[in-house]
């Protein structure tokens, strides 16, 4: 019954979502639409190793840099459609993070998160030195460029990745993933080959960073590549789980909304820069007072009011 | 009691563990240990705190890795396969500190208990057997398991176990913690399991009660086997009684 219910409300949400652009034509508010598109897949991604699995990875910049680097590159110059582009960079980022996985899983707790820290700021580095030139579309994309079909990518991506999601967590799989989180000796104890897990998360999760970036590098007109892996993607991701709800599936999505258009208000109405000041005191507040996030915070006063 | 056969014939323990020697960091908490288990006997190792039965136990489920000796089971290699594989192979501890994850529900702790492929084919049977055993789990299965009481969270851990189809289970201090009257329930159970043919390796720090239960035991003393044989001959020697039934 509860169950039928979620899934009318959640086809009713994503056929008002189809719908938006018919009516809507206002670009402030499908751009607003469209970043929280983008920023449920990108922190969907994140919770998959960071919340299930219990794995905190602060690089995740990297990953969603090499999906939208390799997307946008084998879209624009070597004319791939844009669907197999943006599954191509998907397809990259997950393969180069098995490669980094094997040494980085050696890592365990803190270690694990300085290590993906480090290896995302190199590869801004990097990338920086050999890009130095912002990226810009070609002339002929640019005189067509139109925001609904960019909204309608993010919108399919998003619904993807939150069924992606949704299966993982009922499956075998996602049993396993959270085995690790709650105590990863145990786990291996109970017969779960731990590395295994841990690397089949990462590829899940790095996968669906890269579909992000894929998103991303079909929407901006022009970037600078370094800036694809700049830390900011990593934090938002983290922040909007955080404060949507830590290993749940509802929380990256709740947690997406709330973050963006505070995000879009803030920089309104404060000094340039300033609003990153307001996360920052947010995240702790959340970390420290409210650990299920919002999805916590509205569990309870649902259950409180009686 | 059969024992297994190789090709040559060699008769050989369902667990043979030879002569190992292992280290915590720089110290060596194992000199040269060895015991065996048959298939379906309760063997008990006993001994005082800190004496190093902990560590045979997380040697065997490979846990720990030995520096030197072997440890086989069935005739296969332990001390050369990952944790993960010693439980697909047959062999489960429930570890000192249950080991339980205790921001998951009853039901999905049980389900990771049917995690290796052989096991989850047939977890509907395991279901059944160990709500059987405990019904109470059945009527908590969608309580977290972290809110239980000890004695539950104890049967939560044994109930694991089960799911995963172990021929040999390795049940680290059963007692510790808990109230007398489950203490006693739970060496019941310990004893059921074992009449449905599995094989405990039990260690405990209760002597009498282990004794009454083992038919064999090992006296383990810093880090050392010191004595063994059929509980009852353990039972009066005066050593043992000495040592650890305080009635010398």
């Amino acid at each position: 019954m509860i169950h039928w219910k979620k899934g009318a409300l959640s086809a009713g949400i994503v056929l008002i979502l189809v719908l938006i652009p018919l009516f809507v034509q206002r670009s402030d508010i499908i751009t607003y639409l469209f970043l929280t598109l983008l920023y449920i897949i990108l922190a969907q991604s994140w919770n998959i190793l960071g919340g299930f699995t219990g794995q905190q990875n602060l690089g995740h910049a990297a990953f969603f840099g090499v999906g939208a680097l390799t997307a946008r590159y084998i879209w624009l110059h070597y004319g791939f459609p844009l669907p197999l582009a943006i599954l191509g960079g998907g397809l990259a980022t997950a393969a180069f993070a098995l490669i980094i996985g094997f040494p980085a899983f050696r890592l365990r707790g803190v270690y694990f998160i300085i290590g993906t820290l480090v290896m995302a700021e190199i590869l801004r580095m990097v990338f920086d030195n050999v890009f130095p030139r912002a990226d810009v579309m070609p002339m002929k994309l640019l005189a067509t460029y139109n925001l609904a079909p960019r909204y309608y990518v993010g919108l399919l991506f998003a619904v993807l990745s939150v069924v992606a999601v949704y299966w993982v967590n009922r499956s075998r799989i996602g049993l396993g993933m959270m085995s690790i989180r709650e105590d990863e000796d145990a786990a291996e104890a109970t017969g779960v080959n731990t590395l295994k897990y841990k690397l089949l998360a990462f590829a899940i999760s790095t996968f669906m960073a890269g579909l992000a970036g894929g998103v991303f590098a079909y929407y901006t007109a022009a970037t600078k590549v370094g800036d694809l892996f700049a830390p900011v993607w990593t934090f938002d991701a983290v922040i909007i789980v955080f404060v949507g709800g830590v290993g749940t599936i509802v929380g990256p999505i709740v947690g997406a909304v709330f973050f963006v258009l505070l995000k879009q208000l803030l920089s309104l109405y404060l000094p340039g820069g300033m609003h990153v000041l307001v996360f920052g005191v947010l995240f702790i507040v959340v970390v420290l007072y409210l650990p299920g996030g919002l999805i916590g915070l509205m569990a309870k006063l649902r259950k409180k009011p009686a | 009691m059969a024992r297994g056969q190789d090709a040559s014939g060699w008769r050989f323990w369902m667990l043979e563990v030879n002569k190992i020697d292992v280290f915590h960091g720089g110290l060596q908490a194992l000199w040269e240990v060895s015991l065996n288990v048959d298939e379906g006997e309760i063997v008990s190792l006993i001994g005082a705190n800190g004496a190093g039965k902990s560590t045979i136990v997380e040697t065997i489920a490979s846990l720990l890795a030995p520096t030197s000796g072997d440890i086989r089971f069935e005739g296969v290699r332990l001390d050369r396969e990952p944790a993960h594989k010693v439980v697909t192979l047959g062999v489960c501890l429930i570890p000192e500190e249950r080991g339980l994850f205790p921001g998951m529900s009853v039901l999905e702790n049980l389900e990771l208990g049917a995690f290796t492929p052989a096991s989850r084919k047939v977890r509907e049977i395991s279901f059944k057997l160990v709500y059987e055993l405990f019904p109470v789990l059945e009527a908590r299965k969608n309580q977290i398991s972290g809110t239980l009481s000890g004695g539950e969270q104890q049967m939560v851990a044994i109930a694991r176990a089960l799911m995963s189809k172990p021929k040999l289970l390795m049940c680290d201090e059963p007692s510790q913690g808990l109230a007398p009257i489950i203490v006693k329930n739970i060496f019941e159970v310990i004893k059921r399991i074992n009449e449905s043919g599995v094989g405990i390796l039990l260690v405990e720090q209760n002597v009498r009660a282990a004794l009454g239960l083992a038919k064999r035991a090992y006296v383990i003393e810093n880090g050392r086997v010191t004595a063994q044989g059929e509980s009852k001959r353990l039972l009066a020697d005066e050593r043992v009684r000495e040592a650890y039934l305080g009635t010398g």
